[in-house]
């Protein structure tokens, strides 16, 4: 088996300090590998965003360890390696719809015009080149959205870490965005793992896991590993 | 619900409530002072205008009056501190024997003084040679050949001429109020002095001239002469109306029979038209400062109103009412209006008890509580227009989608459409051509009117240049920052690498705010520089005066009285003496008018004396010495003896000087070389120029009346040593250029100027770091939501820092530049149009290099400051500002 690509081990965290203090995570431990298609359920506040951050490097456990095995340190997991899609306006607001696309890339110190075309076919995959030169405030949330899906796709990252990611569309786009995402990050190899309510995403991932009250349930992680096959016709994204 | 969301912005919004506080808080200290300011020159006005008036009322009794009613009379009001009979007499002339000639004058005056006039007016005589009570003018013991023992015999009209014995010669300063014509008609020419005059003991007066007064009642007067009750108010335009006021009355009591020459009111009418100066000074240097710190603060609150907006859609969104909304931002607007009034106010009280050594900003605590609650309602009215209003506009207004919007397209404004600061500019260019052209007044002050007024249109082409020169420089920004910033994309190279483009493109897309900005930082820059030049240049030429007034460093003045020459070898070997030049001081008639003449080395004077070239007409310093130099017998003449007797360059001029030999005056014939509108020591109205060779070898005398020594050490100091040198006997006087400098200081412009720039200078400096510094701060913190999601896509500190910095180089780089370019132009346009205020006018403005610099230091220090933090906060917030989303 290959090593993870995130290992999480007897996690914890809290919030406050002293008398105020409120733990979110309590101990947890967990690990993604390439290709996982992970769903992060659990009723609102139960740790479904801390755990994200957590394993995404964005912030730190108050016990325990996170890695990046299959990655590298943590200073390597952004701009492109690691990608967030929040849940709420992610978009850089004085930064058109291309160039918000194109941002990790130019981050990560991509040439400019490979970078362009990343970004223009991300965005042309989920319907959004049209839109390429607006601002973020002319378009709509669900449209914003996607864009933030684009902006992560193009990136071609190792791993996603979406929080909500089809909250602010109605369910056909949003299935139809979820399944254009899973077969770009197919391609790519990348894992997923999406924070949810929406019991239509929880069905199309392969792993569900649980957050209740800070404790994560991973019973439904299915035997490793999940093999995912290339879809040809997102080469242009490779 | 008050009281949680008040905890909640002081505690979650510190940084916006702080620089909004801040802003508000030099609004209204600036203003608070400057009334401080006011209420200060006001009160040193009327009391330096007075202080120094040799008599405040010289009442001329008509022929056959009672003196005694009339004292009575001033007793009863507005009464009177000091008080002396003074008698006037014609003569037809004085006559003098001395070395077997017979020297006769034309008409003369004959006073009487009271004994203790002496005492009770020090100013008005002054002691050259002997003591007594019969005394004779300086001018007319050189004209009869007199001197203490001299017999005069005094002419009488209608009478036989009388002979009195000389007991000394006097000078007599202020002989044009103490022989003015009292009872002439407002805008009448004044009077020339007498230039015969005898002083008596006032009761040998009556004894000679009260035969006169019968057979010739016009040819004697009597005058009391009265020093008033200095209570008088501290506005110098209410202390005239008051002081006139006293006077008529006076005159319709006494019915007739006495007439007020009235000095005191001729002193304060000069101190209103000064005060209406400082008003003037206030309006042009001190309004811009107010009006700058008011619009930085409105600035400054509406670059938080996106975060502020986007707080109230939230609120909306969770089922806040429009009167819930509007009431929480009057809850900020409280905070911020009444914390800024509070530390604004403690400002202003310390500043003016600094700069002016009072307490309160007013004439009294009444004043002082008015201005205070004016100063502090300017405050809460900044708050509540900047706060509260479009809050409640948005509330009404604005959609709940469209208030979470923190960058949109840039529109082009409708100014910028029609092409507005071109015509303001236009407008101020032309205006300021009209009036730079002369023969405009800035202050109307006409002689015996009540009431004194400032010519406003005056301050259009300022105003106009302010605000053309403030919409050309957004108008210019946002041009440079069009297209996605491709203008800059170069230079931001060197910040962001290869973000450089997304760089320029997210400026491009804010250049409305960045030019917003840009501008206010270039108006404190340019509030800075233009004040800094005017008071440098003020400044400068206030030595300029005082050299002038003084001739060089160190001026031994020796008089008709005392040759200086034995002297000048014992000076040249002091220490601090860098050169000593001995300038000759007679006088000389041109036709019947008797001016100064100065004899001077044309080719070594400069090397103790400063000559500027705006001294004289048509040539400069250099030429005009040159020419002098080159013609032995030339003179250089003053523009109204030009005008007054038709002059061509190359003229013969005939002047008559006093000749050593026979003590007569003496054709001598002079050529009209040049136009000299100042030279040191000089009067301000006639006097010439010759060479002092020439002079020498036609009177006869080498005998120097003045030696100019220019010093390499403090003046003050050398000037000890010269007097040392001259001993205590030899009647000269010694003057150096700072103490010269500070009796120009004390005239009431220079005060006010004086208290208004230091004053003007400390808060430029305020305005400039809190306009860049805040500003920066304040929008950073705005786009804190922006920079967070760049950091956590994966912005390093350098790559947050090219937006940061490109943002900081854009407001702070171009504000600095256009500052100094606009303060520099306002500077210039203030020195012409003040030109007035200057003395003499200066040729170029003075560049204070050094505080300038200062000013630059704490606009960039500052900006650096607010940048840094930001990159700091951006990195370290990321993860609560991305919860925020």
């Amino acid at each position: 088996m290959d090593e993870p690509l995130v290992l999480a081990e007897g996690i914890s965290r809290s919030f406050g300090r002293g008398l105020t203090s409120t733990e979110v995570l309590h101990d947890t431990s967990c690990a993604i590998y390439a290709g996982d298609r992970i769903a992060l359920t659990g009723p609102s506040g139960s740790g479904k965003s801390t755990l994200l951050h957590l394993l995404g490097g964005l912030d730190t456990p108050t016990s325990g360890r996170v890695s990046w095995p299959g990655i590298g340190p943590r200073e390597a997991l952004r701009p492109c390696r690691v990608i967030d899609i929040f849940q709420g306006p992610s978009l850089l607001p004085p930064l058109s719809v291309l160039e918000n696309a194109k941002f990790p890339l130019a981050l990560r110190g991509v040439q400019d015009e490979e970078a362009m075309q990343r970004a223009r076919d991300a965005l042309a995959l989920f319907g959004l080149d049209h839109l390429a030169d607006k601002l973020p405030e002319e378009i709509s949330g669900g449209q914003a959205q996607r864009v933030a899906i684009a902006r992560a796709v193009a990136a071609r990252p190792a791993l996603v870490l979406a929080d909500e990611p089809t909250g602010q569309l109605d369910s056909t786009t949003g299935s139809e965005v979820l399944e254009r995402l899973l077969m770009v990050l197919g391609a790519i190899g990348a894992a997923l793992i999406v924070a949810t309510h929406d019991p239509r995403v929880t069905e199309r991932l392969d792993i569900v896991w649980t957050m209740r009250d800070g404790i994560l349930s991973t019973a439904e992680t299915p035997a490793r590993p999940v093999v995912h096959q290339p879809d040809h016709a997102l080469a242009g994204l490779r | 619900m008050n009281r949680i969301w008040a905890s909640g912005l002081v505690h979650r919004r510190g940084l916006r409530l702080a620089g909004t506080i801040v802003g508000i808080a030099v609004a209204v200290a600036l203003l608070a002072t400057l009334a401080g300011f006011f209420a200060a020159t006001k009160a040193s006005m009327t009391r330096q205008a007075i202080a120094d008036v040799a008599v405040d009322w010289q009442v001329q009794l008509a022929p056959g009056a009672d003196p005694r009613a009339a004292i009575a009379e001033l007793g009863q009001s507005p009464g009177y501190t000091t008080l002396a009979q003074v008698g006037y007499a014609d003569s037809p002339g004085f006559e003098a024997t001395s070395a077997g000639t017979t020297q006769t004058t034309g008409p003369g005056k004959v006073l009487g003084l009271d004994p203790a006039y002496r005492d009770d007016f020090p100013t008005e005589i002054r002691d050259l040679i002997g003591k007594g009570t019969v005394l004779l003018a300086q001018q007319t013991a050189a004209n009869l050949h007199a001197a203490p023992g001299s017999v005069v015999t005094v002419k009488r009209p209608g009478l036989d001429p009388v002979q009195v014995t000389i007991d000394g010669i006097v000078d007599l300063p202020l002989a044009d109020s103490l022989f003015q014509t009292i009872g002439a008609a407002p805008g009448a020419a004044p009077q020339a002095p007498p230039d015969n005059v005898l002083l008596l003991s006032l009761t040998t007066w009556h004894e000679l001239f009260d035969p006169v007064a019968q057979i010739a009642p016009d040819a004697v007067r009597v005058q009391l002469h009265a020093t008033l009750p200095h209570d008088l108010p501290a506005n110098p335009s209410a202390a005239y109306v008051d002081v006139t006021g006293m006077a008529r009355n006076y005159e319709a009591r006494l019915a007739g029979t006495a007439i007020v020459g009235d000095n005191l009111a001729a002193r304060l009418d000069v101190a209103r038209a000064d005060a209406l100066y400082a008003q003037i000074l206030f309006l042009f240097l001190g309004l811009p400062g107010a009006l700058l710190a008011a619009i930085l603060t409105a600035v400054l609150v509406a670059s938080g109103s996106v975060a502020r907006r986007r707080e109230q859609a939230l609120l909306r969104l969770r089922g806040a009412a429009v009167g819930r909304v509007v009431q929480l931002a009057a809850v900020e607007s409280a905070i911020v209006g009444l914390g800024g009034s509070v530390v604004g106010l403690a400002i202003a009280i310390l500043t003016v008890r600094a700069t002016f050594g009072q307490w309160g900003f007013g004439i009294g605590p009444a004043e002082s509580l008015v201005w205070a609650i004016l100063a502090a309602g300017i405050g809460l009215l900044l708050a509540i227009l900047t706060i509260l209003i479009p809050a409640w506009h948005d509330a009404r207004e604005t959609s709940v989608v469209a208030a979470q919007v923190a960058v949109g397209r840039v529109r082009r404004p409708w100014w910028e459409r029609v092409g507005l600061d071109v015509i303001l500019l236009a407008a101020a260019g032309i205006t300021f051509w009209q009036q730079s052209q002369g023969g405009y007044q800035l202050v109307l002050a006409p002689e015996g009117a009540p009431r004194v007024a400032v010519s406003y249109t005056s301050f259009a082409a300022p105003l106009l240049f302010w605000a053309g020169a403030a919409l050309l420089a957004m108008r210019l920004t946002r041009l440079a920052l069009s297209r996605d910033g491709r203008a800059v994309v170069a230079p931001l190279h060197l910040v962001g690498g290869r973000l450089a483009p997304l760089v320029a493109a997210s400026l491009g897309r804010q250049r409305g705010r960045l030019a917003v900005g840009l501008v206010m930082v270039m108006l404190a820059v340019a509030f800075a520089s233009s004040t800094a030049i005017f008071n440098a240049t003020y400044e400068a030429q206030s030595l300029v005066d005082a050299e002038l007034t003084n001739g060089a460093d160190v001026t031994v003045r020796g008089g008709q009285a005392a040759d200086l020459g034995p002297y000048l070898n014992a000076i040249q070997l002091l220490p601090g003496a860098a050169a000593v030049q001995p300038m000759q001081h007679r006088f000389a008639y041109v036709g019947t008018d008797l001016q100064d003449l100065y004899g001077i080395d044309p080719r070594a004077l400069t090397s103790a004396a400063r000559l500027d070239d705006a001294y004289f007409v048509g040539a400069s310093a250099t030429e005009a010495m040159s020419v002098l130099a080159s013609t032995p017998d030339g003179v250089l003449v003053s523009p109204e003896t030009v005008f007054d007797f038709q002059l061509q360059p190359g003229d013969t001029i005939k002047l008559r000087l006093q000749s050593e030999s026979d003590r007569q005056y003496h054709t001598i014939p002079f050529t009209f070389v040049g136009v000299a509108r100042e030279f040191p020591t000089a009067p301000s109205d006639s006097f010439l120029v010759a060479n002092s060779a020439y002079v020498a070898q036609q009177t006869g005398s080498a005998a120097v009346e003045t030696l100019l020594i220019r010093t390499d050490r403090a003046p003050a100091a050398v000037a000890e040593e010269v007097r040392t040198v001259l001993g205590a006997t030899s009647g000269a006087t010694v003057q150096d250029v700072e103490n010269q400098r500070q009796i120009t200081r004390s005239s009431l412009t220079a005060v006010s100027l004086y208290g208004l720039t230091r004053l003007e200078l400390g808060f430029a400096v305020a305005l400039a770091a809190a306009g860049a510094g805040l500003i920066l701060a304040l929008g950073l913190e705005e786009r804190r939501r922006t920079l967070a999601i760049a950091s956590a896509l994966g912005a390093t500190s350098r790559q947050l820092g090219a937006f940061v910095w490109g943002e900081a180089g854009v407001i702070l780089g171009g504000g600095l530049f256009t500052g100094a370019l606009l303060g520099g132009g306002v500077a210039l346009m203030l020195i012409t149009l003040l030109t007035h205020v200057f003395d003499p006018p200066p040729l170029q403005p003075t560049v204070p290099w050094s505080y300038l610099a200062l000013v630059a230091m704490i606009t960039v220090a500052s900006g650096l400051a607010a940048g840094a933090m930001a990159t700091r906060t951006a990195r370290r917030n990321v993860l609560e500002t991305i919860r925020q989303l």
